[in-house]
């Protein structure tokens, strides 16, 4: 009896410097909220045929600091056929040229940018060259609205070949595999497009 | 296999022998310690807590109880506000001889925190619960508890969009309470 009345005793005494060991109650939140975000990438035009350029996004919170927000908010396009948005990845549309908003979204908090996607006009093959069999790096330059031309032509452009010469593409880059005899190369741009679509042809002639 | 079997078979024929329905109600004081990466917050808060349980006053009994707290800190937002949780806990009572029993019992829980946060009003929790006290008999059909009730709280995650913000807290609460037996 007087061993467990100690044993009793004795607990309370550890429960009390629980107690007595106790902070002050904290005034400020230790974990920091979400004050905006924005795009930060600064961007106001493309070409119609660039590469893809990834976007980013930041947050800020409510202690100030800043983060990458890039892969947790919602990107959007205002019109996918003029600029297309996969996640932050940027392409121009199917469409040649236009303006567009692109935006990110995270539950109330949101931010907007305008791009001005500039139109191309006209286009060359750039390779008149080819003399020999084998691989050779296939490539094309535009000419733009805004007078800029022998744009290097990266997206939007599909290659094409009357006889059995093969293509690769890998990073933007086509190559192709010529063989002798003739060879009716074709280029065409915005080919899902049909009301607005170019074709540019060059004939090699390889021994 | 066996073993738990065993231990269920006891269980069971233990938890069975003159068991009964009760309702308890308790008031305590509650002190809980945030961690957040390297940072730290403390809240006292008072408690009250309903209870139904299962079981003999000197044995084992199931509890369910559900938990209505408000942190006097603002640790998570702004305004912190009512925190409630269910919890379930398998409690072992002893039979000393004594004018009370003391008892151990362990168990989890699951509630949610009303926040003020820009993206959430209400942050989830689990926890796991480990508590000992004793019983004083007052007849029958009533009597008196006293008890240390242990909570490792875990917070579910807190969007940040640039990270994933973890919290975690320990919770140590001291509480007395009536319990009614049918």
């Amino acid at each position: 009896m007087k061993k467990t009345n100690k044993h009793l005793l004795g607990s309370l005494l550890v429960l009390a410097s629980v107690f007595l060991g106790c902070e002050e109650n904290t005034t400020e939140p230790i974990i920091t909220d979400i004050s905006s975000i924005y795009i930060d990438t600064n961007i106001s035009k493309i070409y119609a045929t660039d590469p893809a350029i990834s976007l980013s996004a930041t947050v800020i919170h409510t202690d100030t600091t800043r983060g990458d927000a890039s892969n947790a908010v919602t990107w959007a396009s205002s019109d996918p056929l003029i600029a297309s948005l996969e996640e932050n990845v940027l392409t121009g549309g199917v469409q040649n040229g236009g303006e567009v908003t692109l935006s990110i979204s995270y539950e109330d908090f949101d931010d907007s940018i305008s791009l001005e996607v500039i139109k191309l006009v006209d286009f060359e093959i750039s390779h008149n060259d080819i003399t020999t069999t084998g691989e050779h790096i296939l490539e094309a330059k535009g000419f733009f609205e805004d007078n800029t031309s022998a744009r290097v032509i990266a997206k939007n452009i599909s290659w094409d070949a009357n006889n059995s010469a093969t293509f690769t593409t890998t990073d933007n880059v086509t190559t192709i595999d010529i063989k002798a005899g003739s060879t009716l190369l074709k280029a065409t741009l915005f080919a899902e497009n049909d009301e607005i679509n170019i074709t540019k042809s060059v004939l090699y002639t390889i021994k | 296999m066996k073993k738990i079997i065993l231990f269920f078979v006891l269980l069971y024929s233990s938890l069975y022998s003159d068991a009964k329905i009760y309702f308890g109600a308790n008031y305590g004081l509650h002190y809980e310690t945030f961690e957040a990466k390297a940072q730290k917050a403390y809240s006292n808060t008072n408690a009250l807590g309903l209870k139904v349980g299962y079981g003999n006053r000197d044995d084992y009994a199931f509890e369910f109880s559900l938990d209505a707290t408000k942190n006097e800190a603002n640790v998570i937002s702004e305004n912190d506000s009512q925190k409630y949780a269910l919890n379930i806990e398998l409690l072992k009572a002893f039979d000393f001889d004594l004018f009370f029993n003391p008892f151990v019992k362990i168990g989890f829980g699951a509630g949610y925190l009303s926040v003020d946060r820009e993206t959430a009003s209400t942050i989830n929790f689990g926890s796991f619960n480990f508590g000992t006290g004793i019983f004083i008999p007052l007849s029958e059909s009533t009597d008196i508890e006293l008890g240390y009730i242990y909570k490792s709280i875990s917070y579910e995650k807190f969007n940040l969009l640039d990270e994933k913000a973890e919290l975690q807290s320990s919770q140590h609460g001291a509480y007395a309470g009536f319990n009614f037996r049918f």
